[in-house]
Order: structure tokens, then C-alpha cells, then sequence
């Protein structure tokens, strides 16, 4: 009696979980990215026992000077894979890439001083002025940021990707 | 005790190093207030070799805050030179302290302006550093402040006279001239320290409004609140305090005056028994008095008088004015010297410095510079 009421319960949890997953892939039989993202001020405090913990909290209190920390979060939220995943973000305007800090774990960055029309990593780029010369790019003539993922993103992956920013 | 700071103050310490290091696009003024910022991010991707639509993220935004930042910089790097009893209305560029107020903040701001005296025993940061002799008598009084409004960094007199600086934009930088009663009895070589103070208020309004003051506690997101960036003076840290919304310079007065002393001698010239070999002091005898007057002061001296007063010795019938003792021809009575520089004098009062009247001798309108000695010569006879 007790065998069988679980082998009803094992098949009933199974055809369950079956059901569940067809639902959620129904609609769409692709990679479906969600991507948010948010601005924090790093937040740098000696708590009771003298050490010194660094923290983010959402940029709320900022004044010229100031680094502001970008994060794009994102995820794929449908049932295959995406493949030639590319994150851009331009940088803010007000604002100034902040050199070295873009980061993003299996993703390959580079970077546009042009609005984004062509890209290169830092040492390619170069700032040429009104009168034909030319200058290597620093890091506040960034107009965008790119993340080229290396691999696909599976479904239920995520992954983020990070750079610093200062209020000019 | 809890610590707390952003990491963005070090920033601004760093951006300030940079462009000294490149002189490039200086960090001046800064994000205005109010202004919002937004970012967003894209992503375009494929699945299943078919390109998907991209999608962009809701952006993050949130708004500058007002960062107060005040900059007081006095302009010269030595002291005004002022004399003893110089009122307000005696002022002549460039004897004024000029100061500069910077509006180094992001918002426009109102500046509320004070001067002070140190007082006894302050620096006074110039290349080459005084000390405040401030005394009951060299502190200075009715401190009186002008705006130079026409921006051409000299004291005209035509500058008005303010208390507060009005609507000053995110990087406007103003000049300001402090003047002050120096006090008669404030003596040669006295430093009168002063302070101007300038303390940030809201502008909204033609006059002085509200005192600025910091958001207390978390930030109101989407609003503007305020954030104290202000630094300590530049050499001392008593005058105002950091992030306190506050500025302030120091600049000193330097009160030069002449100091006179004088000394009174007498020689005899000649006598009617032994002429002018070792004449003696006896009834008849021709006797010069010299009068020096040396200006040990650091400032000049003029209009001086220097008068003798016979009238009790020739009243008494001891002593007779004695005319025709100098210059060519012996025509002149009185003898003027200025750093060996000789004048004869006649005593009629007939426009020359010298005049001998009511039994008094008087010479006029002498000028002596600092370390100047005038030395006036006359001679009487012995009755």
C-alpha cells in the first residue's frame, strides 16, 4: 500500500515537472536575455572592530568627482541557449570611464570613442584632432563600452558585467 | 566611532593631481546640480542562428546633488601699508586686501562675507611670513568690504560696498577688497592679521538667503541634497574648518610711521675777548643752537614744523636773536639742513621755510624721509 502510493506520487511529481517545463518553454523555443542595470556608489566604512568594509549602495547621494559604479546584470530566461551575446553601454553622459575598471567575467571588452561605430581595445584607439594629429585615446574619450561573451549563454545563466565611472 | 566616506573624495584628490601633472581640462566646476543621469545597457544576441531583437535594460538614474565647495584666496603675497588713524575713506589702491571668492561647487550660491582680526601672535602666510602684533591699539575697526565689480583688480573707490556676494555661478570667481579704520595709536611696524570669512548660502532671491546647509543622514533619491566639499584653509586649519560649507584667507595690514626724535645742542661761536678761537660763554658771545630731528620711522614724515621757543630766555634778557649769520654775505638768520642738504633761511616771514616771530623760531613744511635727519641752525648772543 505504502510502495504503491509513492510510486503514484513519484509518476504524479514527474509528469508535474514535465508540465512545468513545457509551460515556461512554450511560449518561446529560443534564449530569451533579461538584462537591469543598476548605479552604486562604493561605500567604504571601518565597522566595530576596526576593519575596513566596502560596500555598494544605489548612487543616490553624488556630487561632481564622485565614481559611480555601473553593473549590468543579465540572464537568460528562456529555454536554449544565446548565442553571440554582445552587451553595449555607452558611458553617461556627465560621466567619464574611469580606465582599467570594465569587467566582465568570460567576456572579451573593448571599447568606442566614436558613439560606437567602431571599437577597439585601448591601446588601438586613437583620438585624432581638428587639425589631422593624432593622440593614443585615454580613457575619458570612451563614448562605449562592449562585452563580447566567449560562450553561449545557457539557459538559467547569468552572468554580469561591471566598470566605473566618475561625475565630471 | 564609524567612519564613512566615499570613495570619491580620493577621486577628486586624484583628478586635482592630474591636471596638474597635464594641465588638461581642468575639473572646475563639475556636473551641475540637478542634472540627471541615466544609463542603460543593450544586449543583442542570437539563438538558434537567428538574431533576436535586442533589449535594453530600464535605466538607472539618479540626480548630481549640490556640492558646496568655497575657495577664499587672498591675492597679494605681501602686507597692505597702512599709517596710524587711516580711516575707510582714506583708501588708495593698492592699499587695500584684495581677496578672491571662488564658487568651486556645482550650484550657484549666495556668499555671506565677514572679516575679522586675528589677533596677537597669528601667521600670516605670505612667502615671507608676519606675525600679528595685534595690540589694544592695532586691531582694526569698521571693516568695510567692496565687490570689484568691474573686474579690473584695483580699489577705484567706485566699487560697492558689500556684505554678501550674490548669485555667484558654479566656477564664477569675484574679487573683493577689505578696507578698516587703523587705529591713531597703532604704532610703526604693527601687523594688523585679518581674516574674510565667506559662508555659503542659498540663492534664490536678490539678498542673502538661507545658510546652505547638509543633507542630514541618506540621500533623498531624485532630489538634489547637499554634500559639503570644502577644505580647510590653505595654511591653517583655526580659521574655518573642512567641509563646513565655509572659506576664508588671511591678509595682513603693515602700519608704517615716521618717528621723530629730537635732540637740541648748543656751541659756542665766538666770543668778543678770544673771537672764534676757544670762545668762551660770556656776555657778548655769539652762541649757534642746532636743532636735529631724525625720523627713525619706516614712513616718511612731512609737514613737519620745527619750532624753538626763546621767549622765556630773550624775555628774561639772557639771550638776543641774532640776524645775518649765514649763507654768502652772511644775509641768511636760519639754517636748514636735510640730509646735508643745506637751505638758508631769512627770518621774515616772506615765504621761505624759515620765519623767527614772537621770539620763535620756526621752520616749516620739512619732509623727512625714513631714516632722514633735518637739522635746523640758528644763533643768539649772550646778554
Amino acid at each position: 500500500m505504502k510502495t504503491f502510493n509513492n510510486k503514484i506520487i513519484a509518476r504524479s511529481l514527474g509528469l508535474l515537472a514535465l508540465f512545468l517545463m513545457s509551460f515556461v518553454a512554450t511560449p518561446q523555443e529560443t534564449g530569451v536575455i533579461q538584462i537591469q542595470t543598476s548605479a552604486d556608489v562604493e561605500i567604504i566604512e571601518t565597522d566595530a572592530s576596526g576593519e575596513t568594509v566596502t560596500r555598494l549602495e544605489p548612487a543616490s547621494k553624488v556630487v561632481p568627482g564622485d565614481i559611480v559604479i555601473y553593473t549590468v546584470s543579465f540572464s537568460n530566461t528562456g529555454s536554449e541557449p544565446a548565442e553571440n551575446v554582445v552587451i553595449t553601454n555607452p558611458v553617461p553622459r556627465h560621466m567619464e570611464y574611469v580606465d582599467g575598471t570594465a569587467f566582465g567575467p568570460g567576456a572579451d571588452i573593448s571599447f568606442s570613442i566614436d558613439g560606437g561605430q567602431s571599437w577597439g581595445m585601448p591601446e588601438e584607439l586613437v583620438v585624432t584632432a581638428a587639425d589631422g594629429s593624432e593622440r593614443p585615446a585615454v580613457a575619458s574619450d570612451y563614448t562605449d563600452i562592449r562585452w563580447i561573451l566567449r560562450n553561449e549563454l545557457q539557459p538559467g545563466a547569468q552572468g554580469f558585467a561591471r566598470f566605473r565611472t566618475r561625475l565630471q | 566611532m564609524k567612519m564613512q566616506g566615499k570613495i570619491g573624495h580620493l577621486g577628486r584628490v586624484l583628478i586635482g593631481l592630474l591636471g596638474l601633472m597635464f594641465a588638461q581640462t581642468t575639473f572646475a566646476v563639475g556636473t551641475l546640480s540637478g542634472t540627471s543621469i541615466s544609463n542603460d545597457a543593450t544586449v543583442n544576441y542570437s539563438s538558434g542562428g537567428v538574431g533576436q531583437t535586442p533589449v535594453t535594460s530600464a535605466p538607472a538614474v539618479f540626480v548630481v546633488d549640490n556640492m558646496v565647495d568655497v575657495l577664499v584666496a587672498e591675492i597679494s603675497d605681501s602686507a597692505a601699508v597702512v599709517v596710524p588713524g587711516q580711516l575707510v575713506a582714506g583708501f588708495v589702491d593698492p592699499q587695500i586686501l584684495g581677496f578672491t571668492v571662488t564658487n568651486e561647487g556645482n550650484t550657484e550660491q549666495d556668499y555671506a562675507l565677514a572679516a575679522v582680526n586675528l589677533g596677537d601672535g597669528a601667521n600670516v602666510p605670505f612667502s615671507t611670513a608676519l606675525t600679528d602684533s595685534n595690540s589694544a591699539t592695532s586691531t582694526a575697526t569698521n571693516f568695510t568690504m567692496y565687490w570689484d565689480d568691474d573686474n579690473n583688480g584695483a580699489f577705484d573707490g567706485t566699487e560697492p560696498v558689500v556684505t554678501f556676494l550674490n548669485a555667484m555661478a558654479a566656477d564664477e570667481t569675484r574679487r573683493v577688497f577689505v578696507l578698516a579704520d587703523i587705529p591713531v595709536g597703532a604704532v610703526d611696524g604693527a601687523v594688523i592679521g585679518v581674516s574674510l570669512q565667506a559662508t555659503t548660502h542659498d540663492s534664490t532671491s536678490g539678498v542673502l538667503d538661507a545658510l546652505t546647509t547638509e543633507t542630514v543622514g541618506a540621500d533623498t533619491p531624485g532630489s538634489v541634497d547637499v554634500v559639503f566639499a570644502d577644505d580647510f584653509p590653505a595654511l591653517t586649519s583655526t580659521d574655518d574648518g573642512a567641509m563646513d560649507g565655509q572659506a576664508s584667507d588671511r591678509d595682513a595690514f603693515l602700519v608704517q610711521s615716521a618717528v621723530l626724535t629730537i635732540v637740541k645742542a648748543s656751541v659756542v661761536i665766538s666770543d668778543p675777548f678770544n673771537g672764534t678761537t676757544n670762545p668762551l660763554a660770556v656776555p657778548g658771545a655769539i652762541v649757534e643752537y642746532t636743532i636735529t630731528v631724525t625720523n627713525t620711522g619706516t614712513a616718511q614724515a612731512t609737514t613737519v614744523t620745527i619750532a624753538d621757543d626763546l621767549s622765556v630766555e630773550i624775555g628774561a634778557g639772557r639771550i638776543a636773536f641774532t640776524s645775518n649769520q649765514y649763507g654768502v654775505g652772511n644775509v641768511f638768520d636760519i639754517q636748514l639742513d636735510i640730509n646735508a642738504v643745506v637751505t638758508d633761511l631769512t627770518e621774515e616771514g616772506d615765504g621761505d621755510q624759515g620765519v623767527f616771530a614772537a621770539n620763535i623760531v620756526t621752520v616749516n613744511a620739512v619732509t623727512l624721509n625714513p631714516g632722514g635727519v633735518a637739522t635746523v641752525s640758528f644763533r643768539v648772543t649772550i646778554q
